[in-house]
């Protein structure tokens, strides 16, 4: 595994706003995160892409940020999709019955253009 | 080549940026023992949840409060225990975070986490010290 970083890219785009999430969201990041989401959320636009599939790491804590940032979303009227969910993510995903709560596709162009 | 064992005692301040510094010992330590790329995520998760219990609930974030860690890893297994100063609790009171019902909540996927993905987990009868333990996988054999 790689040193304990996040990185969080925002990327708007004609379609909705693409934010991707690369490195490990470890209990020192849940913060950063939440704090990085909401301003996608105050600007509300359409479709939201969260694209995973540079993450390496996510908590529990994490997983409760991407969760409130769907709901967050959903309150204004926008959506979230994953992306990119592959690999220990894809498995976390699994096991904790997410997928069952969050649209997911295969890459950030099909998230967009759904 | 594969170490034959690392063991050690940990003792942190009730302060979240103190859990990386625990964790970099511990996987460097099973790491060496062969615990390959799973294990090693396996081993990161349960012990972040286990440490974040532990600070936010056990010792309720006071800093002047401590978290004491202890491991014993070989090739075949590692063991992790993880006590705080709290007066514990019954982790078969924790709602089961896996029902449709409670999918969407943030929070309350920490004991399921360490369940899933460790071998056995288990905790004193005060509850204030959960006790960890990953068999190494085959596939992750030096």
């Amino acid at each position: 595994m790689t040193v304990d970083q996040l990185q969080i890219d925002i990327r708007p785009d004609d379609r909705g706003t693409v934010v991707s999430l690369r490195g490990l969201a470890t209990i020192s990041h849940a913060e950063k995160l939440r704090a990085a989401l909401s301003p996608v959320v105050q600007k509300g636009l359409g479709r939201v892409v969260l694209d995973l599939s540079c993450l390496e790491f996510i908590n529990s804590d994490g997983l409760g940020a991407l969760l409130e940032f769907r709901k967050n979303l959903a309150a204004v009227g926008a959506q979230l999709r994953l992306c990119g969910v592959r690999g220990q993510i894809a498995d976390l995903i699994r096991k904790t019955r997410l997928f069952l709560i969050f649209q997911i596709y295969d890459d950030a162009e099909l998230a967009l253009s759904a | 080549m594969a170490r034959a064992s690392a063991e050690g005692k940990l003792i942190l301040k009730s302060v979240l940026r103190e859990v990386s510094r625990v964790e970099r010992v511990i996987l460097d330590a099973a790491g060496s023992c062969g615990f390959g790329g799973a294990d090693q995520f396996a081993i990161k998760l349960a012990l972040e949840e286990a440490l974040a219990n532990a600070i936010k609930h056990g010792n309720a974030g006071d800093a002047s409060k401590s978290v004491v860690v202890e491991y014993h890893i070989d090739p075949d297994q590692a063991r992790i225990s993880v006590q705080d100063e709290g007066s514990g609790f019954d982790p078969k009171c924790v709602p089961d975070c896996t029902l449709d019902e409670n999918l969407e909540k943030p929070n309350g996927r920490g004991v399921m986490l360490m369940k899933t993905y460790m071998t056995d987990v288990s905790y004193n009868k005060a509850g204030n010290r959960v006790t960890l333990i990953k068999a190494r996988s085959e596939s992750a054999a030096p």
